[in-house]
């Protein structure tokens, strides 16, 4: 039995929010305190499957999961060719890690933050649609489905940016986002069409077999990278990232960077284990490197003149999201160099390790922003100060990620960021004395924030407020933890979670 | 592995925070051996302003947001006034940032 529940746990990750996402709204009608149990407890079942999932990867090794049995034929005549396809390896155990611990955390902290809202059965419907949506972002072993997953996180993304619909900045917001999402999405099965018309498969282990590099092959690769950029918020696509973290509801946008980071998984698999030496991974590693670059220095000046809270860590978001690109952007340049293969393999690791530091701190700072606009229904910088005469808690799960975000030792920002410098200072030293100034740049835009808001006297609109609730305060804890933990233990976490995704790239098992 | 080497031979967070724990004691010792007499009171607390009167505490004293780094952003002013003002918020712009992106990476694939 207990084999069963490993070998099917890809697809219970994925079928278990999917279920409970349709039966929320059924049980809203008998009981609200039901309703919210069995949103819990859908996300706890998920939970129990990510951890069963990742166990047998980290301990055995991965698998691919084909729906109704059987196996993939080369040639087209097994009788599951056509079926759906799940991967569970490295990248598929650390990405639903990483949506794991925030949906977690987001949820508990949703319990209060949204309790002075109406509609919370759509809202826990539309949470647990997302999480599955990027589950099978990030699951997925075909080009088909993943464009379906692909379309179901960005429906319920958009529909819970808009959630605040008195807001009229959250409706604009999620009518932006759901422009582009559609419009990437369309060129996306464009993309799809040019691999399909000429190979006549859609799983990446097959594609990644047949894959020559001719020019529809080309097309589609700048179609599939340009995407997965926009998804991730990479310069010069982010447009739609401030819009979107910022009117989102707080707890929403702890989960949508981990949504956003989706692209990002999806798009290092698309350029290593699609494409890998097929086309010419020197020019398009630099692609992915201008793109992190810009990434990093836009995104920190940007959030250096923003005046309103969210707005600033979504600017920083993006800047967060161009070490990621530039650590996997050396690693793909350097491919197939055996000289430089062990500094190519250890930015692709920093990359990939700030892809689950970056959840964490960037999601609790977003709690934290969504506590203060709860607390004070303020967003401008200017209108806020002194708050850390009342707040004490959330100013100091602030400080947590703001010391992460910055990269300050000993946070997890720091390790993973110092594994980025080291390697692409011997791919580049000026890459790496950019990352290391927009790192300055960084901790100068958080030290504006902490000012703003949690410095100055303690006057009359600083006595209304309160601390946090306890649920929001549980949360942020949570995130605050892993923080913490993975601070004390990089090199646990890098040899435990980070060096199986990086060699996952390499083959699909 | 070289990650090892790194964030093991090189970085310990443990150490860091044990040397943090002792530059905290010997801070701690120091302070104990300060004079045991001494009493705070309003005047040693604030700060001295060349002489004059302290207004106290006051929301006026407190620097917003969109003053700090004012001197930063105004000498970069050539740099964010462009920056800022390509962030229309009109999604018709983003849709054209998109198509150039596409272009541009199709066009670097293709011939470099």
């Amino acid at each position: 039995m207990n084999i069963d529940i490993v070998q099917h746990s890809p697809a219970l990750i994925l079928a278990v929010p999917l279920l409970f996402a349709f039966l929320t709204p059924i049980v809203a009608r008998i009981s609200e305190k039901g309703r919210d149990a069995i949103f819990f407890l859908g996300l706890f079942i998920m939970a129990f499957f990510v951890s069963v999932m990742a166990y047998e990867v980290y301990t055995v090794g991965g698998w691919s999961y084909v729906f109704g049995g059987g196996t993939v034929t080369p040639n087209g005549t097994g009788s599951s060719f056509f079926r759906i396809l799940f991967v569970a390896d490295g990248i598929s155990a650390m990405a639903s890690i990483t949506l794991t611990i925030s949906a977690i955390g987001a949820a508990i902290y949703s319990y209060k933050f949204m309790e002075h809202d109406t509609g919370l059965n759509k809202f826990n419907t539309l949470f647990l649609l997302m999480i599955a949506g990027v589950n099978g972002m990030v699951l997925t072993g075909d080009l088909f489905n993943l464009f379906v997953w692909f379309e179901v996180a960005s429906v319920s993304s958009a529909a819970l940016i808009a959630f605040k619909n008195y807001e009229g900045e959250a409706v604009e917001a999620a009518l932006k986002y759901m422009i582009l999402s559609v419009v990437a999405g369309l060129f996306f099965l464009l993309s799809i069409g040019f691999l399909y018309g000429q190979y006549g498969v859609l799983n990446f282990q097959l594609l990644a077999e047949n894959i020559t590099g001719t020019n529809l092959d080309k097309i589609a690769l700048t179609i599939l990278v340009v995407v997965l950029a926009l998804k991730a918020g990479a310069v010069p696509l982010h447009f739609i990232i401030p819009d979107a973290y910022s009117m989102a509801p707080g707890s929403v946008t702890a989960v949508l960077v981990v949504a956003s980071q989706a692209g990002l998984w999806v798009l290092f698999r698309v350029v290593f284990t699609l494409y890998g030496l097929a086309v010419n991974t020197f020019t398009l590693g630099w692609i992915v490197i201008v793109l992190g670059i810009l990434s990093m220095f836009i995104g920190v000046t940007m959030a250096l003149v923003q005046k309103t809270v969210k707005r600033l860590m979504a600017y920083h978001a993006i800047s967060q999201t161009g070490y990621m690109l530039l650590g996997v952007g050396v690693g793909l340049a350097v491919l197939g160099q055996p000289e430089m293969d062990i500094y190519g393999r250890l930015a692709m690791e920093g990359g990939i390790f700030h892809i689950i530091n970056h959840a964490m701190y960037k999601g609790l700072l977003f709690m934290t922003a969504g506590v203060i606009i709860y607390e004070t229904g303020k967003r401008k910088l200017d209108e806020l100060g002194g708050l850390g005469h009342s707040m004490k808690w959330t100013m100091v799960f602030f400080m947590i990620g703001a010391l992460a975000i910055a990269g300050i030792p000993p946070f997890n920002g720091f390790a993973s960021k110092l594994m980025i410098y080291k390697s692409v200072y011997s791919f580049n030293p000026l890459l790496s004395i950019i990352a290391m100034v927009v790192s300055i740049l960084t901790l100068a835009s958080f030290v504006k924030v902490f000012h703003s808001i949690f410095m100055g006297p303690k006057d009359e609109s600083v006595s209304k407020t309160t601390e946090a609730p306890k649920p929001m305060l549980l949360g942020m804890a949570i995130l605050a933890g892993v923080v913490i933990l993975f601070s004390l233990f990089p090199g646990l976490v890098v040899s435990t979670i980070v060096e199986p995704a990086v060699e996952a790239l390499g083959v699909i098992v | 592995m070289i990650n090892q080497l790194v964030l093991v031979r090189e970085w310990h967070p443990l150490v860091l925070i044990l040397i943090g724990l002792i530059v905290g004691l010997v801070v701690y010792v120091i302070y104990r051996l300060g004079n045991p007499s001494f009493k705070e009171t309003r005047y040693k607390r604030e700060p001295f302003l060349s002489g004059n009167v302290s207004p106290g505490e006051s929301k006026a004293l407190h620097i917003g947001g969109s003053n700090l780094y004012w001197g930063f952003t105004r000498a970069l002013k050539k740099y964010f006034k462009p920056l800022v003002g390509a962030h229309t918020g009109i999604v018709n712009d983003y849709l054209y940032w998109f198509i150039i992106t596409i272009a541009i990476v199709m066009v670097v694939l293709y011939f470099v």
